[in-house]
């Protein structure tokens, strides 16, 4: 398989099969961290498909220089995060006009966001526990643990610093350990 | 308690995975986007090369070295061609076509036409003197038109004998204004009629003067100074018949009150081209304790640009003519303005030596052209 490099200058040169790759190598971390983010698989559907669409659009102009992991995983959360404000306004807005509330109004569940992938009980539980964390936390240590993004590209997307995204991913994982624990002595 | 590498692999065995449909749908749409996108083709070289930075800054060097060309090639061409010019004239000057340079005469600058004018005025014929008269009239620049009229008068002035023959008696002078200077007309040596001096070399070894006594006893430390008159001056070659020697002790073209000289070639001493060893002499008509010398150097109106001053010099005096002592400390004249208001501008201090004769060498002048003149030289003395 090519290096990302070479995939986005064929891409720039109108390459399907170069985009069809990237989609391959990449689909499966996206799509799990941001079912783990927000737990709504159906959204993260839409949001894959709007990121591949909008990179689609933009062949021939991509720089090959960024780490492409990273930028598809930062480009699909802020795509699920933009979609859930703006749904939470939509939501507002309608209880405001006492509309009947729709289907759109299921918030992501994250304390059980079940999928036919999931495997075993100890899966579940820390899913469970995770659900428990801050959002902000959580990304740091889903980013970090699950996606293999350093400290540093996490702290651009989180626009914060370096050591903020440390000290978050500290305590998501304290939190998770004393979670955890206490779920097995119950 | 699980540690933290624990809960990074618990983390990581969370996998989902898209359905296949979901695959289906986004990659269908992908392909969709790109179907209908047209990719920009990359850009053919050509167009990478003109528009990359490097090329605009040689671009731009390039134009800025045209414009200083096409700015200052002018000036250079028009400076090469006034040399150019310039040399042509003086080649023809030389070979004394006075047709040719009237022809050459219409074009150029102003310097150019005042050089020309006055080579015209030292070798012009009859013909040329006419055409003169005709560019002078014509000519509406006063400095031009001065510079014509005077070297039609010059002209003049040289064909004057020819033109009317007349016997060459000793007190004669050359011209009508060249009398009376000194308050009585200078003795002409006569022998200095030819371009070419029929003996050259150092006066002594021609021995042509009778030895003196040294000692004289007509000179007194107690006389006062005077200016010296009746010097017979003597040279190793003449340009022309009417630019001898005695030009430059018979005040011709001397202003007595002003003490300003003529730019008239033909006031003027002037060796023949290419004379090997080119000297004045001055003979008084007594030993005298010499004081002064005060010399006009050569002052044709060529002076500036073509130089026919007398610049590196050897001053020797003698008793006899035979016996010579050179004047330490003199070795160099002053150039003249070439204006007819050129006043003596080097005095040669002669600190009372004692001498019937004077003699100057010239090794070398002002210019480029291989001979030399002075317009006059005064002596003073007890």
């Amino acid at each position: 398989m090519l290096d990302d490099r070479s995939l986005i200058n064929q891409l720039n040169l109108g390459s399907k099969q170069a985009l069809h790759q990237i989609y391959a190598k990449y689909k499966e971390d996206m799509f799990t961290i941001a079912v783990s983010m927000c737990g709504d698989r159906e959204l993260v559907e839409d949001c894959l498909q709007d990121v591949f669409v909008h990179f689609a659009e933009a062949a021939g102009q991509i720089r090959a220089r960024s780490n492409l992991k990273a930028y598809l995983i930062t480009a699909i959360l802020n795509r699920i995060r933009d979609r859930l404000r703006r749904r939470d306004r939509w939501r507002r807005t309608s209880q405001q006009l006492n509309a009947p509330a729709g289907d759109f109004r299921r918030r992501p569940d994250n304390q059980s966001p079940a999928g036919p992938l999931m495997q075993g009980e100890q899966n579940a539980a820390i899913m469970r526990a995770m659900g428990k964390l801050p959002a902000k936390q959580r990304e740091a240590f889903l980013l970090h643990a699950q996606a293999d993004l350093t400290f540093r590209q996490i702290a651009r997307h989180q626009q914060v610093s370096e050591k903020t995204v440390n000290s978050r991913y500290r305590y998501a994982v304290e939190k998770l350990q004393v979670l955890l624990d206490r779920e097995e002595r119950a | 308690m699980r540690t933290p590498e624990d809960m990074k692999r618990l983390a990581k065995s969370v996998r989902y995975i898209p359905e296949a449909s979901v695959d289906q749908r986004i990659l269908r749409a992908v392909d969709d986007v790109l179907d209908r996108r047209r990719v920009p083709k990359p850009k053919p070289l050509w167009r990478v090369v003109v528009s990359h930075r490097i090329t605009k800054l040689a671009v731009a060097t390039a134009a800025i070295v045209v414009l200083v060309m096409a700015l200052v090639l002018p000036f250079k061409v028009r400076e090469r061609n006034r040399l150019a010019d310039l040399a042509l004239a003086k080649a023809l000057y030389e070979q004394g076509n006075a047709e040719a340079l009237v022809e050459v005469l219409n074009a150029g600058t102003l310097e150019f036409k005042r050089t020309v004018a006055s080579y015209l005025a030292e070798i012009g014929s009859l013909e040329t003197r006419d055409a003169l008269l005709t560019l002078a009239a014509k000519e509406s620049n006063p400095l031009l038109k001065e510079a014509f009229k005077s070297a039609v008068d010059a002209i003049n002035r040289r064909l004057a004998p020819e033109a009317s023959p007349r016997p060459n008696g000793p007190n004669e002078a050359p011209s009508p204004d060249a009398t009376g200077a000194l308050g009585s007309p200078n003795p002409i040596v006569l022998d200095e009629a030819s371009d070419i001096d029929p003996n050259p070399g150092r006066p002594d070894e021609r021995a042509a003067k009778p030895p003196h006594a040294p000692g004289d006893p007509n000179v007194d430390p107690n006389d006062p100074v005077q200016r010296l008159v009746n010097i017979v001056a003597t040279a190793s070659s003449s340009h022309t018949a009417n630019m001898g020697p005695e030009n430059t002790v018979n005040g011709s073209g001397l202003d007595e009150a002003s003490r300003q000289h003529s730019t008239q070639a033909t006031d003027m001493w002037l060796s023949r081209m290419n004379d090997p060893t080119p000297w004045i002499q001055y003979e008084f008509d007594q030993v005298y304790a010499l004081q002064e010398m005060w010399v006009w150097n050569s002052n044709q109106l060529v002076e500036p640009f073509v130089g026919l001053g007398a610049k590196d010099v050897v001053v020797e005096y003698s008793l006899d003519g035979k016996t010579w002592t050179e004047l330490e400390g003199v070795d160099r004249f002053n150039q003249a303005t070439g204006s007819a208001m050129y006043t003596a501008n080097t005095i040669v201090d002669l600190a009372g030596a004692r001498a019937k004769f004077l003699l100057i060498t010239i090794k070398g002048g002002f210019g480029v052209m291989p001979h030399y003149g002075l317009s006059e030289v005064q002596f003073f003395a007890r």
